[in-house]
């Protein structure tokens, strides 16, 4: 059932009044504050169209395609952030890559039918998108071919991914162990329940039902309009980098900025038109009296949530699509580089991240 | 000349002391009439004195007395000597008020029933508990300090008796079942402390009337109001305040009172001052009242009406005109109203008590789930001795829930295709459920030595199942020594298991909510708490019956200086089962978990101490659950050791003081190792990775409280004062912990700080 995100919390809080009439320290680090090497995104794109469907592209885009299909080639890519590093290079990190069944993935699914992922994804004969088991081991980056589709995946039309990804010198194998043990903290360990949008959904239910896979929508109740849509990418942001009110530069052109201490930073993410246009999609809606479904397009729903390390500081954190974000940067900061990470995603599921350096002067 | 009076206790009561000495010698032309005499009676200046004593309306009449004025001198048993001036002839009745001897005044009352059909295993008079330090004047919560009750965290109303769930707890309230104990916040039972007679509590075992728990029993008994004259008595304290009213009503007499919290209006006052705060918003009340009529000889009838609820809101910033400024509104309350009709004809008593209940509870944000409930309650039992060792007692106890709800829902949010579930929608649907329980009951006396051998049949209509279960059960007791009494007690205790649509919680309170940044590891025993448990109904078909068998042996000793001690052994098993989950087009089968507790419990106690009385209670517990066929995992209150100590002691002045030590092992942690993010359609969120539940342990817990109570009897009225100081010495103990949102770090913890509460409050 969907509900506000800051509901939980103000109940919460009122659970917390009530257990400790507020008697606590809070010295929590902030969410948006790099403090200690963190993952902080996984970024999924197709790196080779499959034989399904390749006019799924349309418009052309650099933009990286984050719905695949069935036997298209596709790769994660992992972010992970040192705070006095900045980026971990991919070469340093070691990944172990899981597909999840649909519906099992995560804390609930890893610990209860752990034994599964023992087997790996190319042992299995007629493997479909359904099928627990081990994709394989990569470094910061992994690639892999999607196979066939399975009919729970035809319901959900969303594959779950387990990914295990390790820093600092430690092995990935060592944190799954470590994972599924549960006996000792998962320290330079991190793991991502990467969902990935599979489709376009109608594409999809048109080629499982020619291979004999139930659609949850009837076949020809799906107009032909809508297979005019294109597979989803990831977004493509232009920042607007103010100083103190004052327009420094525009990403991704530029990376590099100065700030002086006490400064206040502000990103105007903006999104081309065209582009999201592109990206409209179709809803199928079901009448509950006729239990039929008619199509609405939609808009995507663009994220975005801020990382920073050294003298600058987030004021804000999630926002929607576009909204500007301020930042402040440390009154007594030594001189050194700072840095903000930038992840935007939209709501299937495509994800990025946007770096900006900022050299804090003395 | 004739002098007529009164002797009557004084500080609000005005009950009429008989047998009272009342001596009346001269005074001083001098002196005033009304007065206290403040000098003491010179002996050797006593020229005549006249003597009564008084009748058993506290009357009393003296003849033949000079004319002028006159000391009267009062002495009776239990109060202070009372010197006061008057005038002869008096002219109407004079009114003496006797204070009670304050060494006495109170009195720790843990009583044992022995030989009946099961009683309780601890019985408190709520009146004398209301004064135990730490509880906050609540009688119900006083009970939590007996052996057997696991310590809850922040003081709060959580009732895990040996080890269990605080969900298969039974909570009763004259003899139907309520919804809650307690309200949520603040903490305190939803029955007004000075409306409650008595808290019985049995933590294992517990009689054929009563089933469909595993977890133990606890029965509050509200009181009936006083016959002989009009009382009242007003309270306030930092939470709520209330009144209640007695007096007598024909043959009879009624008791009326209710209670509304205040923190809301301070809130609302002070925001009004500073400005928008965010804090949320809690209200709570309560009501009760009852009339208890003799209806013939030996017949007797009593009229109850009950009701308590509770509201809590969240605020959003800047609420446009016309939109609710609440970011969630959650209303949950309840009205029983009951009768009670009892014969108590010396060999043979009957009870019969109908109740019908109205429940209601409401949780509103961008959705709305709405509950009503009528749940109509039955009990009758009969109970005849047949023979001067022999007593037979058998009975009926229903509970049938007929229930309506309503949905209304946003649409889901994410996802290309929605069908019919997943769109906005405002649904109502209803249902109902039934527990019957028919049971048979004999008490078998031979010599020092009886036998209580029950059966109970226990009918669960849920969910469209019908099922019977039978509960054998069995007490034993004898008095082995003249001090020294043994008892064992042996049963099956029948539960029904469902299975429940959605996930039976609102998310009110989420265990990984956000809280200032961080995230807060809320315990699920703390969800269930606060969850109102109104999202889920029970899925058609989706239940079945377990059983608990529990058993309890031990010993119970009269020791020197008026001590008590008794000692309990424990176990306790649930026996795991099998329900069917059913869902439109396929059934799931889940097994449930088998636990098991056991241990020790002692209690010793000085009941009946003039100055000092309290109690000193230490449980042993070993408390395991099984989810199937996995490893035994600690229970989640398997605290090994707990002791309390409670003492309470009257000083002079009227002052008394009150004393709670607590020692008591941690509670088994489900050790967070790290963090797991998900990415969805609003970006990442991050769930705990938790290692298996008792690698680690809370630390000890140990807590001082102490409490001072000043007492002002005057004539008519009594004044009484409460300062009561929880954690004394302000030892922070982790309850909670907040982590980074990324569960990576834990960055600080929760616990409750000295925590001070004081009350006034006027006897009539």
């Amino acid at each position: 059932m969907p509900r506000p995100a800051c509901a939980p919390a103000l109940a919460l809080a009122l659970a917390l009044a009530a257990v400790a009439m507020v008697g606590c320290e809070f010295t929590i680090p902030a969410a948006t504050y790099i403090h200690q090497t963190k993952l902080i995104s996984v970024q999924g794109s197709v790196v080779e169209l499959g034989p399904l469907n390749p006019g799924r592209v349309g418009v052309p885009s650099e933009a990286p395609i984050a719905e695949p299909m069935p036997h298209d080639r596709f790769a994660f890519e992992a972010t992970v952030i040192d705070p006095d590093r900045g980026q971990v290079p991919a070469s340093e990190l070691e990944s172990v890559w899981f597909q999840c069944d649909p519906f099992n993935c995560g804390v609930s699914g890893v610990d209860r039918i752990g034994a599964v992922y023992d087997v790996r994804c190319e042992d299995i004969e007629d493997l479909t998108m359904d099928d627990p088991c081990r994709l394989g081991e990569g470094d910061g980056r992994f690639e892999f071919e999607l196979p066939e589709l399975g009919p729970l995946l035809a319901g959900t039309r969303v594959a779950v991914y387990y990914g295990v990804i390790a820093w600092g010198g430690r092995s990935a194998e060592d944190c799954w162990t470590a994972r599924r043990d549960r006996d000792e903290l998962l320290e330079r360990c991190g793991f991502i329940v990467r969902n990935v949008k599979v489709g376009p959904s109608w594409w999809l239910l048109a080629y499982g039902d020619s291979i004999g896979i139930e659609s949850p929508i009837p076949i020809w109740e799906i107009p032909a309009a809508v297979y005019v849509q294109a597979a989803n990418r990831t977004p493509r942001p232009v920042i607007d980098v103010f100083i103190d009110g004052k327009v420094v530069g525009v990403y991704p052109e530029q990376h590099e900025f100065e700030a002086a201490p006490g400064s206040t930073i502000t990103l105007v993410p903006g999104y081309d038109p065209l582009e999201q246009f592109s990206q409209t999609f179709f809803v199928a809606r079901q009448d509950s009296e006729t239990s039929r479904f008619w199509f609405q397009p939609g808009q995507e729903l663009i994220v975005e949530f801020p990382y920073t390390t050294g003298a600058v500081h987030a004021v804000g954190g999630f926002q929607f699509g576009g909204t500007p974000q301020d930042f402040v940067v440390d009154e007594f900061a030594d001189p050194g580089t700072s840095q903000i990470f930038l992840v935007y995603s939209d709501d299937r599921y495509g994800e990025g991240v946007a770096r900006l350096n900022f050299e804090v002067g003395s | 000349m004739r002098v007529e009076g009164r002797v009557l206790e004084g500080g609000g009561s005005r009950a009429p002391v008989p047998g009272a000495v009342v001596m009346i010698v001269a005074a001083p032309a001098t002196v005033r009439p009304g007065r206290r005499a403040h000098e003491p009676l010179d002996p050797d200046a006593v020229t005549w004195m006249r003597r009564a004593e008084t009748d058993r309306e506290g009357r009393f009449e003296v003849a033949e007395v000079p004319a002028g004025m006159i000391r009267v001198v009062v002495v009776s048993g239990g109060f202070e000597r009372l010197e006061q001036w008057a005038e002869a002839p008096s002219s109407g009745t004079i009114e003496l008020y006797l204070r009670p001897d304050q060494t006495g005044a109170y009195r720790t009352e843990v009583t044992v029933e022995r030989g009946g059909v099961a009683e309780p295993d601890h019985s408190l008079d709520a009146q004398q508990a209301r004064h135990y330090a730490g509880s906050g004047d609540d009688p119900v919560l006083a009970a939590l300090n007996l052996p057997g009750v696991a310590r809850s965290p922040g003081g709060l109303g959580l009732l895990s008796l040996r080890g269990g769930n605080p969900t298969e707890t039974g909570v009763y309230l004259d003899g139907h079942p309520i919804p809650r104990a307690f309200h949520v916040v603040p903490i305190a039972s939803v029955v007004s402390p000075p409306m409650t007679d008595r808290v019985e509590l049995s933590p294992g075992n517990y009689g054929p009337g009563y089933g469909s728990f595993s977890g133990g029993l606890i029965e509050i008994f509200s009181r009936p109001g006083r016959a002989d004259a009009v009382h009242g008595q007003a309270h306030i304290d930092l939470f709520d305040l209330g009144a209640t009213l007695e007096a007598p009503v024909g043959p009879g007499s009624m008791n009326f009172g209710f209670r509304r919290s205040h923190v809301d209006a301070v809130l609302l006052g002070v925001e009004s001052v500073v400005g928008p705060t965010g804090i949320l918003l809690p209200t709570y009340w309560d009501y009760l009242g009852r009339v208890d009529l003799p209806v013939r000889r030996n017949h007797h009838l009593s009229l109850r009406a009950i009701g308590a609820g509770d509201r809590l809101r969240g605020r959003g910033p800047g609420p446009s005109p016309g939109e609710s400024p609440n970011l969630f509104d959650y209303a949950a309350s309840f009205h029983r109203f009951d009768l009670d009709y009892r014969v108590d004809d010396g060999d043979w008593r009957v009870l019969v008590s109908p109740s019908i209940r109205l429940d209601s509870a409401r949780l509103e944000q961008d959705f709305l789930i709405r509950r009503d409930a009528t749940v109509l309650s039955g009990r009758v039992e009969a109970e005849s001795d047949l023979r001067e060792n022999l007593t037979l007692q058998l009975g009926s106890d229903l509970v049938y829930e007929r229930w309506r709800r309503r949905e209304r829902l946003v649409e889901e949010v994410g996802g290309d295709i929605l069908d019919a579930d997943q769109l906005a929608s405002d649904e109502q649907f209803d249902g109902q459920q039934l527990r019957l329980g028919l049971w048979l009951a004999t008490t078998i006396r031979h010599r020092e030595w009886s036998i209580v051998p029950s059966l109970r049949g226990n009918l669960f209509s849920y969910a469209g199942r019908q099922l019977f279960r039978l509960d054998p059960r069995i007490e034993v007791h004898g008095q082995v020594r003249p001090k020294l009494e043994y008892f064992a007690k042996l049963g099956m205790f029948s539960i029904p298991v469902v299975a429940a649509s959605g996930d039976a919680s609102a998310n009110l309170i989420t265990q990984n909510g956000s809280f200032l940044g961080g995230v807060a590891d809320v315990p699920f025993y703390l969800l269930a708490y606060f969850d109102p448990g109104i999202e889920g109904e029970i899925r058609d078909g989706s239940a079945a019956a377990t059983y608990a068998i529990q058993a309890a042996t031990g010993v119970e000793a009269k020791l020197p200086w008026e001590l008590e001690a008794r000692g309990t052994l424990f176990w306790r098993e649930v026996i795991p089962t099998t329900v069917d989950i059913v869902f439109s087009s396929s059934t799931i089968e889940r097994r449930t978990s088998r636990s098991r507790s056991m241990g020790v419990e002692l209690l010793l106690r000085r009941a009946l101490g003039r100055k000092l009385d309290g109690w000193i209670g230490y449980t042993l517990l070993w408390a395991r659950v099984q989810p199937d066929e996995e490893p035994w995992l600690p229970a989640v209150f398997d605290q090994r050791h707990n002791l309390v100590v409670l003492l309470s002691a009257a000083l002079p002045r009227n002052f008394r003081f009150g004393l709670r030590f607590r020692v008591v092992s941690g509670n088994p942690l489900d050790t967070v190792l790290g963090g797991e993010a998900t990415n969805s359609s609003f970006g990442w969120y991050y769930q705990p990775i938790r290692g298996e539940r008792g690698t680690t342990y809370q630390p000890v817990f140990h807590q001082l409280d102490l409490r001072v109570d000043k007492r002002w009897p005057l004539r008519r009225v009594a004044v009484t004062a409460y300062l009561d100081v929880q954690n004394v010495y302000d030892r922070r103990y982790p309850e909670v912990s907040i982590y980074t949102a990324d569960w990576s770090q834990r960055s600080s913890l929760v616990g409750l700080p000295i925590y001070p509460s004081f009350g006034v409050q006027i006897d009539y």
